[in-house]
């Protein structure tokens, strides 16, 4: 079930929302008639824009971290109980260790291609909530500045590398005691 | 990890018999929140599909306020070319795609095991940082590198650049695809077949060939999975096509 929006397309669901956050009959006119004040603001702020980003990318999380939950040993968490250990012992001792390696990798999966979103802040945002990708556009598309787009550019992989640095150190440090797991 | 951890929260537990007994009066509520949670997510995941479908069938055009039913919207789009452009386009993408994915994508798992720690490190960082790359750089990278190549060519010759850049954009969720589908498989027929002397050619052409033609009854096997994923991210591009086929994609020279 969470795959399913996925097979639509990326453009028509942020437009969607585009509907959903909009003043005419969405959640802005909603918030509206319940308040009672004038205008209430949700497109081209922060707030659609992360609203969009967090819609979009959901599934980018959601996967390496079923798919580490999917493989762990239930038996853990059944013997955490039976020697006594409450659900909140039991989550923080066991399955949140286990399950740190599939976070680290949902979250780079996350980090590394909405660094360089482009479209839903151009839609949600109005272009008003500046991400790296808008940057690079004013360089390439309006400014025609290429060079300094470039310099974005790189400056972007370099993020990324360093990320991705962070990432292998990250596996290969609990290599010894952590079964990983990497897409 | 695990282990050592058991045995710290069964201590803790052991410090504070009652604790579990507590707990589990809180089964209802916590199993009621795990609940409601999702129901919430799903709404989350689906409204903008329930919102967008509901709307194709308004008849008022231009506010998103419901003016009764309607089926034109669908003739308009049926009608219009370029509703049908993007099918061929995505699929020209689709193909090479799926092709290049096949072999790259069991090769992690099935032509490194037995090269050596080194080399299949190496190739699984390789891999790692392959699925890595934003897609704003992609298409910028093909935007420059068409641009100012030194052969004549123009930018976009019926899409030549948009395709490479979403060509080279899709390969790895693809090669994500076919691997998943390619893992299903166990392993110990690879490991066989390198003990046995056989080298990595020998191995893909046995192994990843036939599996990627026909894995069980199906006749296109992992291609298609990566095909029909490749083809829908290509259907509705837009990143690489704004930026491969907008300003300055015409040389002036």
């Amino acid at each position: 079930l969470l795959v399913i929006p996925f097979w639509t397309s990326f453009l028509i669901r942020t437009y969607a929302w585009l509907l959903i956050l909009g003043p005419d009959a969405g959640l802005a006119g909603f918030l509206e008639s319940v308040t009672g004040t004038e205008q209430v603001q949700i497109l081209g702020t922060p707030v659609a824009v992360m609203i969009g980003l967090v819609y979009n990318y959901l599934p980018l999380m959601v996967f390496p971290l079923y798919v580490t939950l999917e493989r762990m040993d239930r038996t853990l968490v059944e013997a955490s109980k039976d020697l006594g250990a409450g659900r909140w012992g039991t989550f923080r001792q066991v399955t949140l260790p286990i399950a740190l390696p599939g976070l680290v990798t949902g979250s780079i999966l996350v980090f590394i291609p909405m660094m360089g979103e482009y479209v839903i802040p151009q839609i949600l945002g109005y272009g008003r909530t500046y991400l790296m990708g808008n940057a690079l556009v004013t360089d390439f598309l309006e400014a025609r500045n290429w060079p300094s787009g470039s310099a974005r550019a790189v400056f972007l992989i370099i993020i990324m590398i360093v990320t991705l640095a962070g990432y292998v150190w990250f596996l290969n440090r609990g290599r010894k005691t952590r079964e990983v797991s990497v897409l | 990890v695990t282990a050592p951890a058991v045995a710290q929260a069964a201590g803790r537990g052991a410090r504070r018999p009652a604790a579990r007994q507590r707990v589990d009066r809180w089964a209802g509520l916590v199993e009621g929140y795990f609940r409601f949670h999702a129901a919430l997510t799903y709404a989350f995941l689906f409204l903008p599909i329930i919102v967008v479908v509901v709307l194709a069938f308004n008849a008022r055009p231009r506010r998103p306020s419901w003016e009764g039913f309607s089926l034109r919207w669908f003739s308009i789009a049926l009608a219009t070319r370029s509703s049908a452009t993007p099918s061929p386009t995505a699929s020209w993408i689709a193909v090479p795609n799926a092709i290049l994915a096949t072999p790259s994508a069991p090769w992690p798992r099935s032509g490194s095991q037995r090269v050596g720690t080194r080399i299949a490190s190496r190739v699984r960082r390789a891999d790692l940082h392959e699925h890595h790359r934003p897609e704003i750089v992609i298409a910028l990278a093909t935007l420059v590198l068409f641009a100012t190549s030194s052969c004549d060519l123009p930018v976009d010759v019926r899409g030549s650049s948009s395709s490479s850049a979403a060509t080279d954009d899709h390969r790895p969720p693809t090669s994500v695809s076919i691997r998943a589908s390619s893992a299903a498989r166990p392993g110990a027929a690879c490991r066989g077949w390198t003990d046995a002397g056989r080298s990595s050619a020998d191995l893909f052409a046995t192994r990843g060939g036939p599996s990627a033609r026909s894995p069980g009854h199906s006749c296109c096997g992992d291609l298609s999975p990566g095909f029909l994923l490749s083809f829908t991210f290509s259907f509705d591009d837009f990143v690489i096509t704004t930026f491969v086929r907008g300003p300055g994609s015409r040389r002036s020279r």
